[in-house]
């Protein structure tokens, strides 16, 4: 443990999520006890609908210092095992995620169809579909597929 | 003899068991194809179901979620790639078998064995239902709100590794629960000033997020985009040869049932305990265990299979899911305006007629398409992940968006989509984030009644913990949070050792 200084100990994965659990808990007691006080002008916590917020937020503070209690005492583990950590596709996730929020601002924009069917392209595109006859069918055919199936069948109204 | 009566009117009726079979042709798929788990299709087929009469979202909610549970084991044999958490251990021996060319053998055992599982669970379901009931309907605000504790903090515990973890993804579960319109005062609560969140946080879209939308991230993650399948050769397996391991299995299912009812369990946990058993009981087995054996797969299917009906039993009589696809199944009935607990075998008799139908016909599908469609489906469930992954992702955004035709939901589904990534990528389990989710407003409201009917008795804490189940439960919540504080786990675990050393 004497050999891990105050950097390693903030390096540790579980002794950030503990300030981050530890942090929010926080500002949910902060802004339950505000809201409690302020919003209904009454000290009776019995009826109160922040009553339940406020237990909930002290147990997460405890939590956090849990978790910081474990990452102290396996500090050495997750040295090794962070060595161990393979190759991961942080630029896949990063991408998957920025072409849904596109997707996401585009549908009430250009309407489900031409939304869907380049959202679908451009994803099979960069995945790794090259067959531009393959790329254009299946695009085609699911948007075509859930269109019918949601629009038309299960009456969605879709954007 | 009118509950068969009734349950034997759903056989007949043609709509009821075309839509099963629907359901388990669509789990058969779900199940087998890594990547799609039967949580993702149930919180999906919530927003499909959602016009639908209860029947027909029963029906085929039920089928999907027997038939997914043992389809898991197809890729688990073929690919050693489990289709669902539950067949991890069926990898263990299943895809030895594969690679020697059994793979149709180590199929069958895995289909009949699942089915001996799923019904033995179902029968314990129908026997087990009205006994709790009878205990549940004594129960108090207070008794629910430590049940529902109970239920969370075992979940937190089975899991995760790490205890605290667990719990930490609870806590964030049931905070995103009180988001919206208190109950009781009726005023806006942790809604941040953000109109479109006054009605609270929409289940569906949380779930299709934390199991869908997450699930695709992971996939993409880890960049396993294409596996390699195993070929399947025709044999002669004789029913007299498998039915040499049905006692036994009757014990994996007993296994399974008890551990699908503790909250949180669920399939993976009753399997591996499953298939401990079978190697401290089966001295004999047809090859070592991990190499191979047929007795391992027979364990981890009939228990994990099995979890089904036990799974069923706390959230019908209690509303307290079993585990994450019970939980979703729970979102179905609130939907469809049903609530179960200990009123529910009483006020909505057939809905529980049409979940046991539904089940055990889900059973008999899965026989079916185990027997005769599961050995063909070996280059199906080898789809590309860069054609499946985009379309899941469509499926995930029409899902949320179709439960309240709005596109506020699909922002939440990408919201808890993303979390949900990020919790598994740090280690934290999602499961306990949904029973979060789905009890929470049950929690608050008992937890409150509770303390409101006890600040006007005289004795305020015997008001509150003085009765024979709240002491119990309360014994049980207790023991559950301290036995898993790690300091507490690890002390005893070195008492353990010091005393084998001794």
């Amino acid at each position: 443990m004497d050999k891990f200084g105050k950097k390693e100990l903030l390096k540790n994965p579980n002794c950030q999520d503990s300030i981050f659990v530890g942090l929010c808990s926080l500002a949910l007691l902060v802004y339950s006890i505000y809201h409690h006080f302020y919003d209904h002008n009454t000290s009776e916590w019995k009826t109160s609908p922040y009553l339940f917020p406020t237990l909930v937020s002290a147990f997460g503070i405890l939590l956090a210092f849990s978790l910081l209690a474990d990452a102290l005492h396996d500090l050495q583990a997750f040295e090794k095992s962070a060595e161990s950590a393979g190759q991961k596709q942080v630029r896949s996730v990063l991408v998957l995620i920025g072409a849904s929020l596109i997707y996401y601002v585009l549908l009430p924009i250009t309407t489900f169809i031409p939304a869907t069917m380049v959202f679908l392209l451009a994803l099979f595109v960069y995945l790794g579909e090259r067959t531009w006859w393959k790329l254009l069918l299946l695009s085609g055919i699911t948007t075509g597929v859930i269109y019918v199936l949601f629009g038309i069948f299960l009456n969605v109204r879709l954007p | 003899m009118n509950a068969i009566v009734s349950m034997l009117s759903y056989f007949l009726d043609v709509r009821f068991v075309l839509l099963c079979g629907l359901g388990s042709v669509a789990g058969l798929f779900v199940g087998a194809i890594p990547g799609l788990s039967v949580s993702m299709a149930t919180a999906l087929l919530v927003s499909i179901t959602y016009t639908w009469s209860m029947n027909d979202a029963l029906a085929t909610v039920m089928g999907v979620y027997v038939v997914g549970v043992f389809s898991g084991a197809l890729s688990a044999i073929l690919l050693n790639i489990p289709g669902a958490p539950s067949s991890v251990v069926t990898t263990l021996d299943g895809y030895p078998m594969a690679k020697r060319g059994e793979s149709f053998k180590a199929l069958k055992y895995a289909t009949f064995y699942s089915f001996v599982g799923s019904v033995f669970g179902l029968i314990a379901l129908a026997l087990l239902a009205k006994p709790i009931t009878a205990v549940a309907l004594k129960f108090q605000p207070m008794d629910y709100f430590l049940l529902t504790l109970f239920g969370l903090a075992t979940v937190g515990g089975l899991t995760t590794k790490s205890f605290s973890k667990g719990l930490i993804s609870a806590v964030f579960g049931l905070a995103f629960s009180m988001v919206g319109m208190d109950s009781v005062m009726g005023t806006p609560r942790l809604t941040l000033g953000i109109q479109n969140l006054n009605a609270g946080i929409a289940t569906v879209p949380a779930l299709v997020g934390l199991f869908g939308f997450a699930e695709v991230l992971s996939v993409l993650y880890d960049g396993h985009m294409n596996a390699e399948v195993n070929g399947i050769t025709k044999q002669v397996v004789k029913l007299k040869e498998m039915m040499k391991e049905f006692w036994h299995s009757l014990y994996y299912s007993a296994i399974g049932t008890l551990v699908g009812a503790l909250p949180g369990a669920g399939g993976p946990v009753a399997a591996f305990l499953a298939y401990s058993q079978a190697k401290s009981i089966v001295k004999n087995p047809s090859r070592p265990f991990g190499e191979g054996a047929v007795e391992g797969i027979v364990a981890s299917e009939s228990a994990n299979n099995a979890c089904i009906g036990g799974a069923l039993i706390p959230m019908l009589t209690l509303a307290i899911p079993g585990d994450a696809v019970t939980a979703i199944i729970l979102s179905v009935f609130y939907v469809h305006g049903l609530q179960p607990g200990p009123m529910f075998l009483k006020t909505s008799t057939q809905s529980f007629y049409a979940i046991m139908a539904g089940g055990l016909l889900g059973c008999f599908f899965l026989l079916l398409l185990g027997l005769l469609v599961a050995p063909r489906l070996s280059h199906i469930i080898a789809v590309p992940k860069r054609i499946l992954m985009p379309i899941v992702v469509l499926l995930c955004v029409i899902g949320a968006y179709a439960c309240n035709n709005r596109l506020f939901d699909v922002g939440i589904m990408f919201f808890f989509g993303v979390a949900g990534f990020l919790m598994r990528c740090r280690g934290y389990s999602v499961a306990p984030m949904t029973l979060g989710i789905v009890l929470g407003g049950m929690m608050d409201s008992n937890f409150r009644r509770a303390i409101s009917l006890a600040s006007s008795a005289d004795n305020t804490v015997l008001a509150l913990f003085g009765r024979p189940i709240t002491l119990v439960l309360l014994a049980l919540t207790l023991i559950s949070i301290i036995s898993n504080v790690p300091a507490v786990r690890r002390a005893l675990e070195k008492r353990k050792s010091t005393k084998t050393i001794g």
